[in-house]
């Protein structure tokens, strides 16, 4: 667990849900991405990765929203949810 | 404001806000009768935006704020919707009321930006939008239940269908003047602690802002790096100590266990569930919506990207063979008033302002109309819609490579018809440093006012032959022409990426609303709003624009240089009457102030292959850039009843010669003239726009002058390794 990255939005593969579990990075990208839904304990679904592997489009809060990368790596999920 | 108490009857303010995509641009429709006013707020560049909603027993002001998720403040242009909110602007009434539009079909997410207008203090309605989607979604929403629990009337309505108005119209009579409403979220301790200490702070520096509400206070502890806290840091002197003070602040709630970033966001959604639970009912019965199925189509990685080309290509092509013929009729009408002015009035400096300078110059532009139009319905169509955001969505990889993003994609999908909407369009894109690349190459995308120009060049001078047995020669360069403009557009995009300060990319955090069907409405009422915007400037600035240019092409005229040149043609022993007043018209505008300008600027233009004639048909062209095709007509003694497919001025060009004998328009010389115009900035409406959008004269010369040398260089190399090459 300690030497293990933690897994984040990026890493989740098309189709499949997890929850929130915290957000970290740049404090005004936090605080957009919890603005827009993406709050602790919350499902999140990746839907699909764009044509040339950026952006994604992931479903919060029963609607769809796009993200690149980096903002999706600023999104931890709960493990338990693997 | 208190001493204008004088005019008690001053008509109560409306704030209308609500989530983007909520349809809170039809609500406005609905409510004044789709008329607006727009003035832009002095020091940012938000356009305020309002309309009247007219009742029997008084009118209010309906006030359009920009469509926003919060109200967090992180730039200038954000914070004005706070300042209006609280009533500090000296240029806005202070609110009466406020009206947040929210959508029906995502009632959790859009419930964030009203549960932060509840705190503002102002009587509230909540305009509960797009019902009728939510309803064949099998979402059903108690809005009795929703109205009790948010303390706040609560109406349904279906905005595109003009539903639910009286009732909305209703609320908001009631609550002007009404009840203000309770904050409905509880923060935590840790949080009023760092306020109430923030505010004793704040109160012992003692700095030039005064006393803050409670209100801005939190928004300054937990919007780090945000508008209220730059401006509280700002207006107290002091050596960094209150900087730290609020950074002890942020530490503390941290410490409390809330990270302050997210603490309101997570505050505020735990509250709304609570206030949704039990008022909204989903039918599991109903299928997964449409919206997602057509998205495993249209941003699929490889169907998608196909769908993509095919949709753009449709939009081009209509553009074009949808409006040929109506500029047909327009030039035709041009032509037929002109006419008409000219044989009903007697030769004479009147007729010659009226047609030539007037009508000539403003045709010249309206005919831009159709096109201008036609871009804009299938814009508004695309986007209504929901398709724009997904084309923004497969583009945002392509440009972020230039410093751009997916939300530059519009904008310059837009310039293709004319940079100005293209420009105004750039609004959306939130990183100012993004925004400011693509303002800057916006003009740089083949607008509708270079067809002239290449038509009459390519036709003239590119011969008809046909490429590989099939390709049109002909289509190729003009096509060619196009990338050029994209290829030029691309590589100043990666010029300014490097050179401009501030780092890309910010986020792309882009909602992928629900497809739904257009509304009709919205689409006319959008088209018609850009054509009267378009028909106001070619009103004032073209027609100014037309004016001065004919003015220095048609003085000074000494009588005496026509009775040189009658003299000087009978000796010659010509005496065809024709031939005679041609004559005399070029030399009338040799001898103009424009003619002589363009006498003098002759050596700059010569390393480009140009006689003084194209030099100065270059330079008349600089308000607007398809000037040169009628310039170009006036100076080859035609006079300027000649358009782009006149085969008298194509015959003309093909024969001009240099006085040596060798033809002006080579193949070099022509690719010249057309690289030219591809990279200058000849459109003052344009350098116009840019200075209004960026509030500054610095970009707008900055656009210019970049442009404008580019232009040169870009012609001088083709023209010296053309000549080198045939």
């Amino acid at each position: 667990m300690i030497a293990q990255n933690p897994r984040t939005l990026a890493d989740l593969r098309a189709s499949n849900t997890a929850k929130v579990q915290s957000l970290t990075g740049d404090p005004t990208i936090q605080q957009r991405l919890a603005e827009m839904g993406l709050t602790s304990g919350r499902d999140v679904r990746m839907v699909r990765v764009a044509p040339l592997g950026d952006p994604y489009q992931i479903e919060v809060l029963d609607y769809h929203l796009s993200l690149r990368r980096r903002e999706c790596e600023c999104v931890l999920l709960a493990t338990d949810s693997a | 404001m208190s001493s204008t108490q004088a005019t008690t009857e001053a008509i109560p303010v409306i704030a209308l806000l609500g989530n983007p995509n909520a349809g809170k641009t039809s609500v406005f429709n609905m409510l004044t009768g789709a008329r607006r006013q727009v003035a832009n707020y002095p020091g940012v560049t938000v356009e305020k935006t309002s309309g009247i909603i007219r009742r029997q027993s008084r009118d209010f002001e309906l006030l359009d704020l920009p469509g926003t998720y919060s109200l967090t403040a992180r730039s200038p242009d954000e914070f004005v919707v706070t300042e209006i909110l609280l009533g500090q602007r000296d240029d806005t009434n202070p609110l009466a009321a406020a009206v947040v539009v929210i959508d029906a079909t995502n009632l959790e997410r859009n419930l964030f930006l009203a549960t932060q207008v509840l705190e503002s203090n102002l009587p509230t309605v909540i305009a509960l939008n797009m019902t009728d989607i939510a309803e064949r979604r099998g979402i059903t929403i108690d809005s009795d239940k929703l109205a009790q629990r948010l303390g706040v009337p609560v109406i349904p309505i279906v905005a595109s269908a003009g539903k639910g108005r009286d009732a909305l119209v209703d609320a908001i009579e009631k609550a002007v003047g009404g009840t203000k409403p309770k904050p409905i979220c509880q923060w935590p301790d840790a949080v009023n602690d760092s306020v109430d200490a923030l505010t004793a702070e704040i109160a012992r520096l003692n700095g030039s802002i005064g006393p803050m509400t409670p209100y801005e206070v939190r928004r300054c502890i937990l919007d780090a790096n945000g508008e209220v806290e730059r401006r509280l840091l700002a207006h107290t002197s002091n050596d960094g100590s209150l900087a730290d003070f609020i950074y002890e602040q942020r530490k503390s709630i941290e410490a409390a266990g809330q990270a302050p970033a997210n603490l309101e966001a997570e505050v505020r959604y735990a509250c709304i569930s609570r206030i949704v639970d039990g008022c909204i009912e989903r039918n599991p019965g109903v299928r997964a919506p449409r919206s997602e199925r057509l998205d495993n189509l249209l941003t699929h990685r490889i169907l998608g990207t196909i769908v993509f080309v095919i949709v753009m290509t449709a939009v081009f092509s209509s553009v074009f063979s949808w409006a040929a013929p109506l500029m047909d009729a327009i030039e035709g009408v041009f032509a037929t008033l002109g006419g008409w002015v000219s044989s009903s009035l007697s030769e004479g400096l009147l007729a010659t302002f009226l047609t030539d300078g007037v009508i000539a110059g403003v045709g010249g532009v309206l005919v831009f109309l159709p096109q201008i139009m036609i871009l804009i319905a299938l814009i508004t169509l695309l986007e209504d819609c929901g398709y724009l955001a997904r084309a923004a969505f497969l583009m945002d990889r392509v440009l972020r490579v230039f410093g751009l993003g997916g939300r530059g994609f519009v904008p310059l999908l837009s310039s293709f018809a004319c940079a100005i909407p293209g420009v105004m369009a750039t609004r959306t894109i939130e990183c100012p440093k993004e925004r400011l690349i693509t303002i800057l190459i916006a003009p740089l995308m083949a607008c509708s006012a270079r067809i002239p120009v290449y038509t009459i060049f390519v036709a003239a001078f590119i011969p008809q032959k046909t490429v590989w047995g099939f390709l049109p020669l002909q289509g190729l360069v003009f096509a060619g022409m196009y990338f050029f403009g994209i290829i030029a557009a691309a590589i100043a995009a990666l010029v300014f990426k490097n050179l401009l300060a501030g780092r890309t990319p910010t986020p792309f955090i882009l909602e992928l609303p629900s497809y739904k069907a257009p509304s009709v409405k919205l689409i006319l009422w959008r088209t018609l709003d850009r054509a009267k915007a378009f028909l106001q400037s070619a009103g004032t600035i073209i027609l100014a624009m037309s004016i001065i240019i004919w003015a220095l092409l048609y003085f000074p005229r000494p009588a005496s240089l026509e009775t040189q040149v009658r003299t000087d043609m009978q000796q010659a022993g010509i005496t065809d009457e024709g031939e005679i007043e041609n004559a005399v018209a070029g030399e009338y505008l040799r001898n103009s102030v424009m003619g002589r300008i363009g006498k003098a600027i002759e050596p700059a233009v010569k390393p480009l292959g140009w006689d003084w004639k194209i030099g100065m048909a270059a330079m008349a062209s600089f308000p607007a850039r398809e000037v040169v095709v009628s310039t170009l007509g006036i100076i080859y003694n035609l006079g300027d009843a000649t358009d782009e497919e006149s085969p008298a001025l194509r015959e003309k060009l093909q024969a001009a010669k240099w006085p040596d004998g060798g033809k002006v328009y080579t193949i070099p010389v022509v690719l010249s003239i057309m690289v030219f115009f591809a990279l200058c900035c000849q459109c003052g409406a344009t350098v116009a726009v840019i200075k209004r959008e960026t509030n500054s004269w610095k970009w707008a010369t900055i656009a210019f002058t970049y442009m404008t040398v580019l232009a040169y260089i870009g012609a001088l190399v083709v023209y010296q390794v053309g000549t080198r090459i045939s």
